[in-house]
């Protein structure tokens, strides 16, 4: 608090004061001041286009990639000598989207230039994530990143882990509960093995092991063998969801171990003052 | 008797196989899971449900959403599903919590939705033999 004031009362540049709160970490509030700074001092393009490009990195850090982008698609045509800057920021802000041919694009575009090295990062990334994992191992294996390009490398042809629906489901066919046991889930194979169990034993029970004849046997026989039927078909339902819930957290987690790989190299640009 | 039970399930099959939005099975069932929750529900002392929505108003809007045949599947699956067990889950299979619950929204439970997305999803990424063909 104390650092703000001091920077409200004794200084009167504002790009002072959004640098502040950039490096406070307020980006939403730094991003705005950027931008204002940015379209007022358009003519000295030098500074128009640093408050461009840290106003597109405080909107990276706000999740607001598209805001990103339309800024760095303006300094692209306005502020034609950070031309490559504002070309690896729009990547970025691309990339954030999960545009990926556009980072295809412009990756090719940033062939040469200072940023030939992050955006072949981001180039290879990209292809990972559309699902060509053999393009983006012959991209990573021309880049030496520490180990960092190895370990990706080493993620992405790991197979990973799926099961599939139909034996799920066929497992639950033959016994309750298999199904959802072969995804993992114990808790829900037991409750359904049980459930199957008890009233399709109740209703074997009533049909044919009770020396009752009567009415009142023939309903409860019928009663409990609909329900024992019902939970039977819904475990086999259950257990095709669970295949596909399994196979959705699989993605996941594999996604997030790739995004976690990525944030290991080191691809944010550096912004110097004019 | 028995005849005449075996008939009476084999209509209620092939009834539950029409799904229509204001299908009176549907409606029978809204009103028979409402008479539960207003007066056999409070008898358990409440919050004895692991998810949000509960058991009870989960069904309802199966029920609601998609007909009486997959309205039936998804309330028995998820009566299998109720148990404590669930909440090892929480994080992997169920997302997050709502009302201190395991957030368990119906649309989650929706196979034929989710196959047809996943077949959609998988149209939109060719397959390398696909590329091969394309190249």
């Amino acid at each position: 608090m104390i650092n703000l004031l001091a920077v409200l009362l004794f200084t009167q540049a504002p790009i002072d004061f959004a640098d502040y709160l950039y490096s406070a970490g307020d980006y939403r509030r730094a991003a705005l001041e950027y931008e204002r700074i940015a379209f007022l001092e358009l003519t000295d393009s030098a500074w128009a286009s640093y408050a461009l490009l840290r106003a597109g990195e405080a909107l990276l850090k706000t999740d607001e990639p598209e805001r990103a982008a339309n800024l760095y698609s303006f300094g692209i045509d306005n502020l034609s000598d950070d031309r490559e800057r504002f070309t690896y920021g729009l990547l970025r802000a691309e990339f954030a989207q999960d545009h990926f041919d556009r980072v295809n694009e412009l990756a090719s575009s940033l062939e040469g230039t200072d940023f030939t090295y992050p955006s072949e990062v981001y180039r290879s990334f990209s292809l990972v994530f559309s699902g060509d994992t053999a393009s983006a191992t012959r991209c990573l294996s021309l880049l030496d990143a520490n180990g960092f390009a190895d370990s990706t490398i080493a993620l992405i042809n790991t197979p990973s882990t799926h099961r599939s629906l139909l034996l799920s489901a066929g497992f639950s066919t033959v016994l309750p509960g298999a199904g959802q046991a072969y995804c993992g889930r114990w808790g829900d194979a037991w409750q359904s093995f049980s459930m199957a169990v008890v009233f399709g034993g109740a209703a074997a029970y009533y049909f044919f092991f009770s020396n009752d004849t009567t009415t009142a046997n023939t309903i409860k026989g019928t009663v409990t063998a609909s329900l024992g039927g019902l939970f039977w078909l819904a475990n086999i339902y259950g257990a095709a969801n669970s295949a596909l819930d399994y196979n959705d957290y699989a993605k996941r987690k594999r996604q997030e171990q790739l995004r976690n790989l990525l944030n290991r190299f080191d691809l944010e640009p550096e912004i110097k003052r004019p | 008797m028995r005849r005449a039970l075996a008939a009476l399930a084999l209509l209620w099959g092939f009834a539950t196989l029409s799904a229509r939005p204001a299908n009176p099975l549907s409606v029978g069932a809204d009103l028979m899971l409402s008479i539960y929750q207003k007066l056999i529900s409070p008898l358990q002392g409440g919050h004895i449900c692991n998810f949000s929505p509960t058991c009870s108003a989960f069904s309802r809007q199966s029920y609601r959403l998609y007909g009486p045949l997959w309205g039936t599947l998804m309330t028995f699956d998820r009566l299998e599903r109720c148990n404590p067990g669930a909440w090892r889950h929480l994080g992997t299979y169920y997302s997050h919590i709502a009302n201190e619950k395991l957030y368990d929204p119906p649309c989650n439970h929706n196979l034929p939705a989710r196959l047809k997305e996943q077949k959609a999803k998988s149209k939109d990424t060719p397959s390398e033999v696909e590329e091969e063909e394309l190249d």
